[in-house]
C-alpha cells in the first residue's frame, strides 16, 4: 500500500474543521453565561438617587462590564479545558502532530476570541434594546455604548486585545497544570495571594501596563505579545508532551 | 474442511486438500489452481500460510507456476499423487492395521474379510 | 519493504516497567500477532511505534522515520484500542464522517456496511455504546481507514464470540484485497493464529519469539513418558520447560530440532506437537511449578 503524502497546512485546517465541532458545547455554553450575564447588566450595574419636594431623580448606569468580566472568565476556563488530557488525546485519534494540534488549538482560540469579541460588542445593543422595552425613564447613551462607528471599532479592539491576552493565559494555565497537578493551588496564590497581604504591585503594574495606555496601536501590541508568549510558552511544553501515556 | 484443532499443520491440511481435489480431477492437467488469496478466503486463514501449502505441491511437482499468471496442474500431477499416497499413505495405513490386528489375534483372512467386507458395503452406498 | 523497525528500543517509565529490549522488524503487507502476558510492555510499545510516547533508548523507526511527531507516520498509520477517544459532541456517524476528511484510503461505503451489520447506533456518542459496541466501531474505523499501517490493541475486549469472529473475517477478506501492515496485539492467540502471519512474543518488556506462526506452532514437542527414559532422552535435548512429574511419568516441552533418528530411538515416549498458544505460555512461565503447586503446600502442611 503506498504511503500518503499530507501537507502540514492541510492537516492543520481538518484539525480546526474537527475542534470546531468538538467545541460545539463550549460555545454553546458562552450563549448562555452571555445571557446570564446580559440579565445581570439590564438590572443596571450602578445607581444613585437623589430627591428634594418636588422632585425625585433615579440614575441607574447600565454597562456591559458584567458582560465582559463573565466572557473574561469563561474564556480562560475553556482556554484551559482545551490542554485538558481528552481534548488532547482526542486529536491523535486523527491525523495530528504535537505541533499541528497546538497550530490549530491557536487557530481555534482566535476564532473563539473573535467570536468572543463580536458576542460582547453585540450584547451592549441587547441591554440597550431591553431597556427601550422595558424602562420607562429617559435613556442617555453614553460613550461607546451604541457609539458611532469609530467607537465601537475602538471598543471591538480593545475587548479583542483583553479576550486575547485572557485565552493565552487561560491556555498556558491549562498546560501547567497538565505538567502537575499542584498549579491547580500555586496559580490562585500567585494571582490572587498578593491581595491578602495587601500588595497591589502587581495590579497597578498590569493596569498601568494594558488600561492606562492610550494609544490603541500600543495597547494592541503589547496584548499580542502577551497572548503569544503565553501560547508559545504553553506549546514548548506541550510539544514535548506523550499522550495516551498509561 | 480444515481442523483447526489437528495436530497437522493448516498448510499440510491445505496441499493434502488440493491433492484430493485433482485426484478426483476437479482441476485436470494445466488448469490453474486457486491463488492463495481464493484459498486465504475460503478457508479464513493468513494468504501466506495459504502459500506455504502451494508451494509444497510446487516443489512436489504436482503445481508449477506461470509467472504472473499463478499456479497450474502439472501433466503427471494425478499419477503422481496416487503413486505416493499408495506407497506412504497407504502403505502406513496397512501396516497400522497389521499390527493392531496382530496385538488384537486377528487371523489374517478374518482380516482379509473385513476389508472385503467394507469394500463392499463402500460399492452399496455409491451405487 | 520495511515498515517497522526495533533496535533495541526500551521505553521505561520511572517504576521501571515498560518496553526494556524490543528487537525485530516488521515487514510491508504482512499481520503480525502480538502476544504476552499482562503488563509485559506490549501495549507500551504499540504505542511507542504509533508515536504516543517518546522512546528512552535503542532505535524505532516507522516507515524510516522516528514516529515521535511524525506527521508521515500519524498519516499512515491508527492506533486502536478500548480507550480511544472521542469528543462526546459527536456522534458515531459524526466520526466516520470526520476519518474521511483525514484519511485518504477511507471507505466510507464500507465503513456504514460494517456499522449497520453490527448494529452500532449512529445517533449517539461513544459514550453511549457499551464496550462491545465501542470496540467494534474502533474496529471498523480501523478498517475503513485502510492505513498502510494499522495497529489493533486488544480489539476484541468486550465482544460476543459471534462477533469477534465476524470481526476477524471481516479483517481477512479487507486485508486480501487491501494488503496491508496490520499489528493485532491479543491475549487469545487461539483467535487469531490462523489469521497471522507472524507471531511476535513480548515478555519482560522483550521481544523473545518473532517467527512465521507457522514455524512456531512446529518450534516445540512435547514428551512425555516415564522419569527415568524422560530424562535421558531429554539430557541432550534443549529443554524449554519440564512440565512435570508425578507418579513416575514426566512431561518435558523440547525444541522441534531432534532428528528422526533420536525420535526413533525414544520409543516408549509420547511426542505431541505444542500449540502456539502454550508454547508462548511455556516460554513466557515466570514461576517454577503450576497452579496446583499453590494448593499442594497448603493440603499437606
Amino acid at each position: 500500500m503506498s504511503l500518503a503524502t499530507v501537507s502540514t497546512g492541510d492537516v492543520i485546517r481538518q484539525q480546526v474543521i474537527y475542534k470546531c465541532y468538538a467545541m460545539a458545547d463550549l460555545w454553546r455554553s458562552l450563549v448562555v453565561i452571555q445571557l446570564i450575564a446580559i440579565i445581570f447588566s439590564a438590572l443596571g450595574s450602578g445607581g444613585m438617587g437623589t430627591s428634594d419636594d418636588m422632585f425625585s431623580l433615579d440614575v441607574t448606569t447600565f454597562s456591559t462590564d458584567t458582560v465582559f468580566l463573565f466572557t473574561v472568565f469563561w474564556l480562560i476556563v475553556t482556554s484551559a479545558l482545551i490542554t485538558s488530557k481528552s481534548y488532547r488525546f482526542e486529536d491523535f485519534s486523527y491525523v495530528t502532530t504535537r505541533g499541528i494540534s497546538q497550530a490549530s488549538n491557536g487557530i481555534l482560540l482566535l476564532l473563539t476570541v473573535f467570536t468572543a469579541t463580536v458576542f460582547t460588542i453585540m450584547s451592549s445593543y441587547v441591554i440597550f434594546m431591553t431597556i427601550l422595552v422595558f424602562d420607562k425613564g429617559d435613556f442617555y447613551p453614553g460613550l461607546a455604548s451604541v457609539g458611532t462607528p469609530g467607537e465601537v471599532y475602538l471598543s471591538f479592539l480593545a475587548i479583542f486585545g483583553y479576550l486575547l491576552v485572557a485565552a493565552g493565559a487561560g491556555y498556558f494555565f491549562g498546560i501547567l497544570i497538565q505538567i502537575s497537578k499542584l498549579f491547580i493551588g500555586i496559580i490562585p496564590v500567585i494571582l490572587f495571594g498578593p491581595l491578602f497581604v495587601r500588595s497591589y504591585l502587581i495590579y497597578e503594574f498590569g493596569y498601568q501596563f494594558y488600561a492606562l495606555e492610550t494609544s490603541i496601536t500600543l495597547f494592541m501590541i503589547k496584548a499580542i505579545g502577551t497572548a503569544l508568549v503565553l501560547y508559545g510558552a504553553g506549546s514548548l511544553i506541550l510539544n514535548k508532551k506523550e499522550v495516551r501515556e498509561i | 474442511m480444515l481442523n483447526a484443532d489437528s495436530t497437522k499443520p493448516i498448510y499440510i491440511q491445505i496441499a493434502e486438500w488440493l491433492e484430493t481435489e485433482i485426484l478426483h480431477e476437479k482441476f485436470k492437467a494445466h488448469e490453474k489452481m486457486f491463488s492463495q488469496y481464493q484459498l486465504a478466503d475460503q478457508f479464513n486463514i493468513n494468504p501466506a500460510t495459504a502459500a506455504k501449502g502451494l508451494t509444497i505441491l510446487a516443489d512436489a511437482g504436482i503445481l508449477y507456476k506461470k509467472r504472473g499468471l499463478g499456479m497450474f496442474v502439472t501433466e503427471e500431477a494425478a499419477d503422481q499423487i496416487r503413486h505416493r499416497r499408495i506407497n506412504e499413505t497407504l502403505r502406513a495405513l496397512v501396516s497400522d492395521i497389521v499390527a493392531e490386528a496382530e496385538h488384537l489375534n486377528v487371523k489374517e483372512q478374518d482380516l482379509i474379510d473385513m476389508i472385503q467386507l467394507e469394500q463392499s458395503r463402500r460399492k452399496g452406498e455409491t451405487s | 519493504m520495511t515498515v517497522i523497525e526495533c533496535r533495541h528500543l526500551e521505553k521505561r517509565y520511572k517504576n521501571g516497567a515498560g518496553v526494556k529490549d524490543a528487537d525485530f522488524t516488521i515487514q510491508e503487507n504482512t499481520i503480525t500477532g502480538i502476544v504476552g502476558r499482562n503488563g509485559t510492555g506490549k501495549t507500551t510499545l504499540l504505542k511507542t511505534i504509533a508515536g504516543y510516547l517518546k522512546k528512552t533508548g535503542g532505535e524505532v523507526s516507522v516507515f524510516g522515520e522516528n514516529p515521535f511527531n511524525s506527521l508521515n507516520v500519524s498519516a499512515n498509520s491508527m492506533y486502536l484500542d478500548e480507550y480511544t477517544m472521542f469528543s462526546n459532541a459527536l456522534t458515531t456517524k459524526d466520526i466516520l464522517d470526520h476519518h474521511g476528511r483525514f484519511y485518504p484510503n477511507w471507505d466510507a461505503g464500507l465503513a456504514q456496511r460494517l456499522a449497520d451489520y453490527f448494529s452500532i447506533p449512529m445517533k449517539v456518542g461513544t459514550d453511549y455504546l457499551s464496550k462491545g459496541q465501542k470496540n467494534t466501531f474502533y474496529g471498523i474505523l480501523g478498517l475503513a481507514a485502510r492505513c498502510p499501517l494499522t495497529i489493533f490493541d486488544e480489539p476484541t475486549t468486550g465482544m460476543d464470540a459471534s462477533v469477534r469472529k465476524d470481526f476477524y473475517r471481516a479483517l481477512l477478506k479487507d486485508y486480501l484485497a487491501h494488503p496491508r501492515t496490520i499489528l493485532i496485539s491479543s491475549h487469545h492467540l487461539d483467535e487469531i493464529d490462523e489469521l497471522i502471519e507472524d507471531l511476535l512474543l513480548i515478555d519482560g518488556g522483550r521481544s523473545v519469539l518473532h517467527l512465521p506462526v507457522e514455524e512456531v506452532k512446529e518450534y516445540a514437542m512435547s514428551v512425555s513418558g516415564p522419569s527415568l527414559q524422560v530424562k535421558q532422552w531429554s539430557d541432550n535435548q534443549e529443554v524449554i520447560v519440564h512440565l512435570e512429574d508425578k507418579g513416575g511419568l514426566s512431561t518435558v516441552i523440547v525444541k522441534n530440532h531432534f532428528t528422526a533418528a533420536e525420535k526413533a530411538a525414544a520409543r516408549d515416549l509420547r511426542f505431541t506437537p505444542v500449540s502456539a498458544s502454550d508454547l508462548c505460555v511455556y516460554l513466557t512461565r515466570r514461576n517454577k511449578g503450576g497452579i496446583d503447586d499453590v494448593f499442594s503446600d497448603s493440603q499437606h502442611g
